[in-house]
């Protein structure tokens, strides 16, 4: 199965970036073989609706999950209208956050977890 | 003439210092751009004659007339604001982040977007005290397009006669909408190190602007003297000084402008408008 990590580095050894829509990169993985490549986020500097322009990017992907730390309101509309399951509260390194994935140990959100603009540190 | 009174930070008075400008000046055309948290009103006391509706108009999608689903995608990837999402062959509008450019319309003009008018404030004129005409601006709650409702505040100024313009404090885009075309803006701040770092910002974007300024010192008295050191140093005149009284404060709470408070301040207001023509 591949899904997307949310990550401040480019590789398994990265901590996760708890920030959906302004993460550093997107490491896509596959959970069995634990391949993976990475891309950096082109919405991360966006001047608004990073979480929608980000969403728009993963429904290209052809992925089943999204794993990260939070999810806001727009992400979350575009995720789930693409059909992708978003699993939250992960953190610790990439490859944790796979196994944390794996052994069921992260959330299924069925809505946002945090208010707009709470990657931008909560401002605005 | 048009005159804008403006200030970096919030809370130094700018009001306080507009509409006592105003109704010493008297007969002029008063615009609160201010519309965030409009409160010239509760000084100057119009009686409003006119509301008119400040909308922007925002996509609504009828997907069923969409001749090609790629015009959509192409639509949600023209719009730098993000407000259109396409996933799974579907076009999202999120309307709080459209600015009503406009974009997408010709982007997609196959009668799959059609236009739907958003209401994001209200603008108010009337006649208030001492001859002034009175305008206004207000951002509906929740909604996002101050400056929208600023550059309709701003077209009332008319072609003739004097305008005086109660900016938002800051210097970004709202505060520049507000005081851009001015012949002369007034900097209201206060002899803090806050009131100096947002009086600093605001002489520079009226560098840019080319817009000549001078200060009001509201507040005045205590040990602070860097905005007064800043103003020398760079050659910005200070227009005038209101000493920090509680007396002050109490009336200016209570909706009375420095004329109102004591007499006296017509004179020195008076000076303060020869000196700015």
């Amino acid at each position: 199965m591949k899904v997307i990590v949310t990550s401040q580095g480019t590789d398994l050894e990265s901590q996760v970036d708890p920030r959906f829509g302004r993460c550093a990169n997107f490491i896509i993985v596959d959970t069995e073989s634990l391949e993976f490549s990475a891309v950096p986020n082109a919405a991360g500097g966006a001047i608004g609706g990073a979480g929608i322009q980000a969403g728009q990017f993963i429904a290209e992907q052809g992925i089943e999950a999204v794993i990260t730390g939070n999810v806001g309101p727009n992400a979350s509309r575009v995720l789930s209208g693409a059909g992708i399951k978003i699993y939250v509260g992960a953190s610790g390194t990439v490859r944790q956050a796979v196994e944390d994935f794996k052994a069921g140990k992260l959330n299924a959100a069925s809505g946002p977890t945090v208010g707009g603009h709470w990657g931008m540190g909560g401002k605005f | 003439m048009i005159v804008a009174v403006a200030g970096g930070k919030g809370g130094t008075g700018k009001t306080f210092v507009s509409t006592s400008l105003a109704v010493v000046k008297k007969s002029l055309r008063f615009l609160d751009c201010d519309v965030e948290e409009p409160d010239a009103h509760i000084y100057l006391r119009p009686a409003f004659r006119r509301w008119s509706n400040v909308s922007i108009t925002t996509p609504l999608v009828r997907a069923w007339k969409a001749k090609d689903p790629g015009k959509l995608k192409e639509a949600a990837d023209f719009c730098r604001y993000n407000a259109l999402a396409f996933v799974r062959g579907k076009l999202i509008v999120f309307e709080e982040l459209c600015t009503g450019c406009g974009g997408c319309f010709k982007v997609c003009p196959d009668g799959s977007l059609i236009e739907k008018e958003q209401v994001v404030g209200v603008v108010k004129d009337g006649a208030a005290r001492d001859g002034i005409e009175f305008v206004m601006g207000e951002l509906k709650v929740g909604k996002q397009r101050t400056v929208r409702v600023i550059e309709k505040v701003r077209s009332a100024a008319g072609e003739s006669g004097d305008v005086l313009i109660d900016c938002p404090p800051g210097s970004g885009r709202p505060a520049l909408a507000a005081m851009r075309g001015s012949d002369f803006c007034v900097l209201v701040t206060e002899p803090t190190p806050f009131g100096l770092h947002d009086l600093a910002e605001n002489i520079e974007l009226l560098g840019l602007l080319g817009i000549p300024a001078g200060v009001v010192l509201n507040r005045s008295g205590g040990t602070y003297r860097g905005v007064e050191t800043f103003c020398r140093d760079n050659g910005i005149p200070v227009l005038l000084e209101i000493p920090f009284t509680l007396e002050t404060a109490r009336s200016s709470a209570d909706g009375k402008t420095l004329p109102d408070i004591d007499p006296a301040w017509s004179d020195k207001l008076a000076a303060v408008w020869n000196r700015i023509n």
